[in-house]
């Protein structure tokens, strides 16, 4: 639960949005939630802030029209993170059926390697060579903070798949970076 | 950066750790971004309270009027309607009094109710 800074839970705001239609109490919550949001979807689409803040804003709309199906049973963040997750994908999907008509390739996702300097660059150059669900794993459980079991939920798939991803994307990036430790110096993939 | 000495066993677990929680401290600002989603919000469709009353109360009559016209129901309310005009209180008067009662406290029911 998000400390609140107006006096009121997270819980108690969703209530004032249920039963008054209260639109200062879902900007709170918007307030509240929008930076871990906007970040997450900003690893998601290899740190385009332009898709990301989009992909942000018709989050919380589709969170303002559908607030009735929440049903306290996860964190909202945890209930806001499926909901971004569902409308990238929905993006991604989108932009793979463009590619497709106009005959080109989709490119994968990228990681997030802006101004990226020491451990974040090694790590987000590790974590290249992760397949997308792999990275949707780490995304999930590390950057968003995320259970396995909360992350399971995001992502639609079951709780197993989760940790397995999580297993080989690790194993993965540890072989990278250890094929930098053995000695090159020169960045894991450069 | 990452050294020999520090890539051991649950190097990637800290590192990822680390690295989230540097990131998670940056706090990205608002920057009118909630005014943007609030002028986007679409207004809720609210019923009027004379529909949500009009509504059902409306189906129910219509409702009565297909099984008096249209089933054997008729005859039923028929001979209710007639206990009724005499006076006289048999089970068949009971019955559509029951039947009548209970739908409208169920149209008026749902009328008054929140959703």
């Amino acid at each position: 639960m998000v400390k609140p800074s107006s006096g009121f839970a997270d819980n108690d705001l969703i209530a004032r949005v249920l039963l008054n239609d209260d639109r200062n109490a879902f900007g709170e919550l918007v307030r509240r939630h929008q930076s871990q949001l906007r970040a997450s979807l900003r690893r998601m689409t290899g740190g385009n802030l332009e898709l990301s803040d989009d992909v942000a804003q018709e989050t919380f709309i589709l969170a303002w029209k559908n607030i009735k199906s929440f049903r306290y049973e996860a964190k909202f963040s945890t209930w806001l993170y499926r909901i971004a997750f569902n409308a990238w994908q929905s993006e991604v999907r989108k932009k793979h059926e463009l590619l497709m008509d106009d005959g080109l390739m989709p490119e994968p996702v990228a990681v997030e390697c802006i101004a990226a300097s020491g451990v974040r660059r090694d790590l987000a150059r590790a974590m290249e060579g992760l397949t997308v669900a792999e990275h949707n794993a780490i995304t999930q459980c590390y950057y968003n903070d995320l259970s396995h079991e909360e992350a399971a939920c995001v992502l639609g798939i079951p709780l197993g798949t989760v940790k397995t991803n999580i297993l080989k994307a690790k194993e993965k990036m540890r072989a990278k970076l250890a094929a930098y430790e053995s000695g090159h110096g020169q960045g894991v993939a450069a | 950066m990452i050294t020999p000495l520090n890539l051991h066993r649950d190097a990637i677990d800290e590192l990822l750790k680390a690295d989230a929680r540097d990131l998670r401290t940056r706090h990205i600002d608002d920057d009118g971004f909630t005014l943007r989603i609030l002028d986007r919000l679409p207004q809720k469709k609210r019923v009027s309270a004379t529909l949500r009353f009009a509504i059902p109360f409306g189906c129910t009559l219509i409702a009565c009027v297909i099984a008096v016209v249209f089933t054997s129901a008729g005859s039923f309310m028929f001979d209710a309607y007639m206990d009724l005009v005499t006076a006289t209180v048999t089970p068949t008067l009971i019955g559509m009094a029951v039947v009548m009662v209970t739908l409208y406290g169920v149209s008026i029911g749902g009328a008054l109710g929140d959703d």
